[in-house]
């Protein structure tokens, strides 16, 4: 019979991994992720962990800073797993430009360690200094870099993970370029812990550029700030595009109109060239910021909240039919421009019983995009009939409850969190 | 088998500009490699050729290689036309000071032209050095290139084979081009071991097999040295998640256990 009890859970846990490994949750977020928390302080008592887990029919869900598994989780899994004791950096060799990181640390302290060689791993969802490198991994997670430097997929060059049976398993390795064996970098990304969980990752990185600057401009309507970011896009190199609606406008100076934030780096010859050409393009009045102000601006706009939202998704779909999606999907959105991603999100409290609904309609624009939305968070009571990501078609659907239980063959690993609910 | 793939595709750079450094060492060209990743500029293409390779080239294509450099670079950088220059002018500092003895800049798409295509015909001369060739794929971690060319350099001695080397080094990507005469068995032995201990070699630096060309038959059972049983087992249960049946090209990438592959000669290869 499987234990369901908080407190025999933990003294299971306890009696297993030793009392400083094992307590009650603490806070919501955690909470949503699990019943106890287990923090191993090592591959091999992960391991222990994972086995025992496996033969007494545990689930277990890894958490990082607990958001994300507690947005997407219906019910608490029975342990969660914290990796803040495996938080060191491994391996990092600047003039390689590679870094090997323990899944528990945060992108936060990752890229201020980077940043001290003028480098830096540019993935920069929201709040890094609440993102652990395994969250940031097995969610997949982005921001408005993806633009120009891409998604975790393309800077992991090897992961390390703990799968059934306890095994410590690699891909991958520690050099940029390497096609050895499968790709088990790009079947873990994006995985949200429903195959193992991710322990060590190897990273590209990238230089940190020499000069940033941020433009903006303020529009009356949605379709002429696509207008003019398109017309940046196409014309220049920004290293993020981003088109707000006013609603989401208020850390970002926008005073109710749809922004346009686009922004440029190189050295001073490229920034004086394209700001410039930004000037044109706007057709407009635009304000352009640098150093300090434009880091700050940055940051509101990389720091929109999106994880506390009645309803909040993604959206993606073709590039060139985001604008219109968005006119269809009727929400405030932070959109990235040439990237065909957005974050869609209803404030308010008013929205129950109407969230499956609204999540509907983003669906029915998604589609018309040729794309798909992906759930961020619903507030509670979570509707049943509210699924985090589109239903699969068949073909794919299949392939994906093979590889789930290849991997996970007791159905242990945060079951339920996935596409058509592995 | 993959029937439609659907592509995120890159804009064309508005320019480029493509260098081309004289070395009188391996050792100065692959540092200056390493100076100007560390100066934070990523080219779009830093390729290597060793002087066994600059000399074949020159003789087959009359590019304009200095017969008696021991290394060359070619190192393009694209972007923006504004901002470029400067770029190229860093790029050029650089190799001098890590040892260059000449900077050539191309100056037209013509000289540009040329450039490549000594770096693209560079197997089509090996040709000219002896009657056959095996390539490896390895991959080192950038800083370990010194000591890999050092390393191919011993082994080249220790199995009495020309090794020529043309390859990717913004990368660590090697491609040493073993030479031998297909007719003489113990030269195709030698090929064989020596390309092996240059792979050996490889993972010891933290590098890899196969930097693009992939595993295949040929190195299927150099794999545990990269991977662990777990490893290897997990990708097998990845493989037949796709293929349960072991229809799809069945027998390549992972070791086969129990069965003892014999390569009896090196593939022949192209790299590009």
């Amino acid at each position: 019979m499987p234990l369901t009890d908080s407190p025999d859970i933990l003294r299971a846990m306890t009696s297993l991994l030793g009392p400083q490994r094992a307590r009650m949750p603490a806070g919501a977020a955690e909470a949503a992720g699990g019943l106890v928390v287990v923090e191993p302080a090592s591959l091999d008592e992960l391991s222990v962990l994972v086995r025992h887990c496996e033969a007494e029919r545990l689930t277990l869900a890894p958490i990082g800073s607990g958001r994300t598994v507690g947005a997407m989780r219906a019910r608490p899994a029975v342990v969660a797993v914290s990796l803040n004791s495996l938080a060191r950096i491994v391996a990092y060799e600047p003039a390689d430009m590679t870094a090997s990181v323990e899944a528990g640390l945060t992108l936060g302290e990752l890229n201020r360690r980077l940043a001290a060689h003028g480098q830096r791993l540019p993935l920069d969802p929201a709040r890094p200094d609440t993102v652990t490198i395994g969250a940031l991994i097995a969610g997949a997670k982005a921001g408005p870099l993806r633009l120009s430097e891409g998604t975790a997929r393309d800077m992991v060059v090897g992961i390390r993970f703990v799968g059934h049976g306890g095994r410590a398993v690699h891909g991958g390795g520690t050099v940029v370029k390497n096609v050895a064996g499968y790709d088990l970098m790009k079947v873990m990304t994006g995985s949200f812990g429903t195959l193992g969980i991710i322990t060590e990752v190897s990273f590209k990185v990238r230089p940190v550029p020499e000069g940033y600057t941020l433009a903006r401009a303020s529009f009356s309507s949605l379709t002429d700030a696509f207008a003019a970011g398109m017309r940046v896009y196409d014309a220049l190199s920004p290293i993020h595009l981003e088109v707000v609606s006013p609603g989401l406008g208020g850390t970002l100076g926008l005073e109710g109109r749809f922004g346009l934030l686009a922004a440029f780096c190189g050295n001073g010859a490229e920034i004086e060239y394209q700001r410039a050409r930004a000037v044109e393009l706007f057709g407009r009045q635009s304000d352009f910021f640098e150093g300090a102000e434009a880091q700050h601006l940055y940051q509101q706009l990389r720091d929109l909240d999106f994880e506390s939202a009645a309803l909040s998704a993604q959206l993606t779909v073709l590039p060139r039919a985001l604008g219109q999606c968005l006119e269809a999907c009727q929400a405030e959105f932070r959109a990235h421009v040439g990237c065909g991603v957005a974050q869609l999100v209803l404030p308010g409290a008013g929205l129950n019983g109407q969230k499956g609904a609204v999540l509907a309609r983003w669906r029915q624009a998604a589609s018309q995009g040729r794309g798909f939305v992906q759930v961020i968070h619903a507030s509670r009571p979570a509707e049943p009939e509210l699924p985090f990501f589109d239903t699969p078609g068949p073909g794919p659907f299949a392939l994906m409850r093979r590889l789930k239980a290849a991997f996970d063959p007791a159905g242990i690993f945060n079951p339920g969190c996935f596409v058509g609910g592995l | 088998m993959v029937t439609r793939a659907l592509l995120r595709l890159m804009r064309e750079p508005e320019t480029r500009r493509t260098l081309l450094g004289i070395f009188p060492s391996v050792d100065s060209a692959t540092n200056a490699v390493s100076a100007i990743i560390a100066a934070g500029i990523i080219p779009g293409a830093i390729e290597m050729m060793d002087r066994l390779i600059i000399k074949a080239v020159e003789e087959a294509f009359h590019v304009g290689l200095p017969g008696d450099a021991a290394a060359v670079l070619i190192i393009e950088l694209d972007g923006l036309s504004a901002g470029i220059d400067q770029r190229a002018a860093a790029v050029s500092e650089i190799a001098r000071s890590a040892g260059a003895t000449e900077v050539r800049l191309a100056r037209d798409e013509t000289e540009r032209a040329n450039l490549w295509k000594a770096r693209k015909k560079a197997f089509g001369a090996v040709g000219r050095l002896a009657p056959n060739y095996a390539t490896q794929d390895g991959v080192v971690p950038r800083t370990r290139l010194p000591e890999i060319l050092r390393t191919i350099q011993a082994v080249s001695e220790r199995y009495q084979l020309g090794i020529g080397n043309v390859f990717h080094a913004g990368d660590g990507n090697i491609h040493p081009i073993v030479l031998y005469d297909e007719r003489d068995p113990d030269q195709v032995r030698r090929a064989i071991e020596a390309g092996r201990d240059i792979l050996k070699a490889c993972v010891q630096m933290g590098g890899s097999l196969s930097g693009e060309h992939g595993i295949g038959a040929e190195k299927q059972n150099e794999m545990p040295l990269l991977f662990t049983p777990d490893d290897l087992i997990v990708m097998a249960e990845l493989r037949a998640v796709f293929d349960p049946e072991r229809r799809s090209n069945p027998n390549k990438v992972l070791p086969r256990p129990g069965a003892c592959v014999e390569v009896s000669a090196p593939r022949r290869q192209v790299a590009v």
